[in-house]
């Protein structure tokens, strides 16, 4: 009888790990380094999400595995293949910044692994990646909003473009700027080249100032940015800037910015201040802000659609075990319902969704309007 | 380029130069007495910067004092390294100061990035420092007219120490000849200590300089500025405190200068100064000042 006894529950023990299964879903995350306050908010968003929604359908429990790639893409690919030869993780979410991205997407490709960059937007990510999406939209059309706003909406016929030779995403995004605005009719009057890590950039500015352009296009990350603006208003050079959704990220562009950054605009994948479209996004931001006492910040909001994306293809699939199936269900997701609205996916793997220009009025980031694709 | 754009630029390369040249003269006094590149010098820097803002963060002390603590930290832990790391090793092979110094280097990074965290923290700066002066169409702001006056009292300062006082011709015996020094009566290690007191002291300025214009501070930012910093001192001839000086200078002056004539290839600043300093050293091994230490000439 007791043999009985100790040979179910040993049975039973065993058949509750193999029905209760925990899927791991890696996160590859600049914690620490020049970008790491992007990390930071991600996770914010990740580990909030993760809490309103801890399980699949089927039950199996959610476990996030991060890893920190110190800002870094070489450690970006190490933190990827620890992730899938020893977490043995089912998919991925990662990592933040283009550069970094597409360092793991040829692994997430060669092992069959269903990745989704939140906030990449370089067009290269997801090119002949079958097994990359994305949640937010890809440069060619960030490209395009900042154009078309800044020529239609301003009136502004003359720029500036300074780029960051060391960033991809930098790069993509200038080069997407370039041909629609001058396709709209602008003039280029020069494009300049910094590097991320530099911190003078009063030679540039001079010399940008005596040409006079109305507007500057910076699409570099918050600490350049800040940077640029500050040292531009130091040389009395004062032409509208335009950034794209890597400048205000980082907190401490407001932080040094204080006045000078008033009037500056950038695009953006996402407002706190757009009124919520759906019922998930509005228990996201509300659940968000008791959390955290803070708006949220577009890459917490962008890594929880992510995850939602994620989940949901397992959902589809009644498991994680089948990554090929979850995949395809990512690829073909149509007016899903995430955390910042509803998005679908294309062929590509690149999402349809709204972009959003904002502006900088009294040091803070003030929604002004949306640009639906 | 017109007249005004061209003084402008004139005047950043100024600027930038100026903050090169401080951190160079430390870099060089150090090498022109111990024969060591002190890699770590730039973090010394760092530290300081780090120090003043500890200053202002938690004590809520305002700027002055707060430089006051970045220079006396950084003369502290100037004088705790060469005291911990380069002492026991005064009669040790040149190769192992220089593998310890990298050692000091990384672990001045680490310490600061256990503390603070490697993300760029925003560097209070009074605003008296982002007003700007209109000199009919250059534009300047107090820390482009205050930063060279300081480099040139504070080197004025140094040369003064060397030249005129017992503990500067200490100095210079010690750069010249150690053995002789103590046979002379002289503690060697406490005219070192002075030396690392001095040269860290240096570089804390121009970190809370650096720190006014540039007011992001990380972890890593001294080890590009310590590059170059000893880049200038070589191209001035190392070992010699006006060549330090001239050499932040030029340095200062081809990174600005290059880039704004030719914005486009922005993305070489840095390569065409290392190049310069390369040619340099190719037509004249011993830098601008071509210090000869049979004559000690500092």
């Amino acid at each position: 009888m007791k043999k009985l006894i100790t040979l179910a529950t040993a049975v039973a023990i065993l058949a509750s790990f193999a029905l209760a299964k925990e899927v791991k879903i890696g996160l590859v995350m600049p914690m620490s380094g020049p970008i790491g306050a992007f990390g930071q908010y991600a996770d914010k968003g990740l580990e909030l999400i993760n809490e309103m929604v801890p399980t699949l359908e089927n039950g199996d429990a959610i476990k996030l595995v991060l890893v920190d790639n110190k800002s870094d893409k070489i450690e970006s690919a190490n933190g990827m293949q620890r992730l899938i030869s020893r977490e043995n993780v089912s998919a991925v979410i990662g990592a933040l910044t283009s550069t970094n991205t597409m360092a793991i997407t040829r692994l997430a490709d060669d092992n069959k692994i269903p990745m989704v960059a939140p906030v990449a937007t370089n067009v290269l990510v997801t090119k002949n990646r079958s097994f990359v999406s994305r949640a937010c939209f890809n440069d060619s059309f960030q490209g395009v909003v900042a154009a078309n706003y800044l020529y239609k909406d301003l009136g502004m016929k003359s720029a500036a473009i300074i780029v960051d030779s060391k960033s991809d995403y930098s790069i993509g995004l200038s080069n997407a700027f370039k041909k629609a605005y001058t396709a709209l009719g602008g003039k280029i009057l020069r494009k300049a080249i910094v590097t991320a890590g530099d911190s003078d950039f009063k030679g540039i500015l001079s010399n940008l100032k005596a040409l006079d352009p109305q507007v500057v296009y910076i699409p570099l990350y918050s600490k350049e940015a800040v940077l640029i603006i500050t040292q531009a208003a130091q040389l009395g050079f004062t032409p509208k800037f335009m950034g794209s959704d890597g400048l205000a990220a980082d907190q401490i562009f407001f932080d040094v910015g204080k006045s000078a950054i008033n009037g500056t605009s950038n695009t953006d994948l996402f407002s706190p201040d757009a009124p919520a479209t759906t019922a998930t996004s509005q228990a996201f931001f509300d659940a968000y802000k008791k959390k955290y006492g803070e708006k949220v910040h577009p890459f917490a909001a962008l890594s929880a659609d992510a995850y939602l994306m994620i989940v949901e293809g397992m959902n589809q699939c009644g498991g994680a075990d089948d990554k090929v199936c979850v995949n395809k269900e990512i690829r073909s997701l149509k007016n899903f319902q995430a955390a910042t609205g509803v998005i679908s996916i294309d062929e590509n793997g690149d999402a349809i969704r709204s972009a959003v220009v904002n502006t900088v009025k009294d040091g803070a980031l003030v929604f002004t309007k949306t640009v639906n694709p | 380029m017109d007249l005004v754009t061209f003084l402008q630029q004139i005047i950043n390369s100024f600027s930038l130069g100026s903050m090169y040249a401080l951190i160079a003269i430390g870099y060089t006094m150090v090498y022109g007495v111990l024969r060591l590149i002190n890699f770590a010098h730039g973090d010394i820097m760092m530290v300081g910067v780090y120090f003043a803002f500890f200053a202002m963060s938690v004590f809520a002390l305002p700027f002055g004092f707060a430089v006051i603590v970045a220079v006396g930290g950084a003369v502290v832990v100037g004088i705790l390294i060469d005291k911990i790391a380069y002492k026991p090793l005064r009669k040790a092979p040149r190769i192992s100061l220089l593998i310890t110094a990298i050692g000091m280097s990384f672990f001045l990074e680490n310490i600061v990035n256990v503390l603070y965290g490697s993300t760029p923290i925003a560097f209070s700066v009074p605003d008296f420092f982002s007003q700007t002066y209109d000199f009919s169409g250059v534009i300047v702001t107090p820390t482009v007219i205050i930063v060279p006056i300081v480099t040139l009292i504070l080197m004025m300062g140094i040369l003064y120490i060397l030249y005129r006082t017992k503990y500067g011709m200490a100095i210079r015996a010690l750069a010249f000849d150690v053995e002789t020094v103590k046979l002379m009566g002289i503690d060697a290690n406490k005219i070192i200590m002075l030396v690392f007191a001095v040269g860290s002291g240096l570089a804390a300025v121009g970190g809370v300089f650096w720190g006014i214009n540039y007011p992001t501070i990380e972890p890593l930012m001294g080890v590009l500025i310590g590059l170059k910093a000893f880049a200038a001192a070589v191209l001035g001839g190392i070992g010699s405190v006006v060549g330090a000086l001239l050499g932040g200078l030029i340095l200062g002056f081809t990174e600005v200068l290059f880039v704004a004539f030719m914005p486009e290839y922005g993305g070489y600043k840095d390569a065409i100064a290392f190049i310069f300093l390369i040619l340099v050293l190719l037509f004249r091994p011993a830098g601008i000042m071509g210090i000869n230490f049979e004559k000690a000439r500092f």
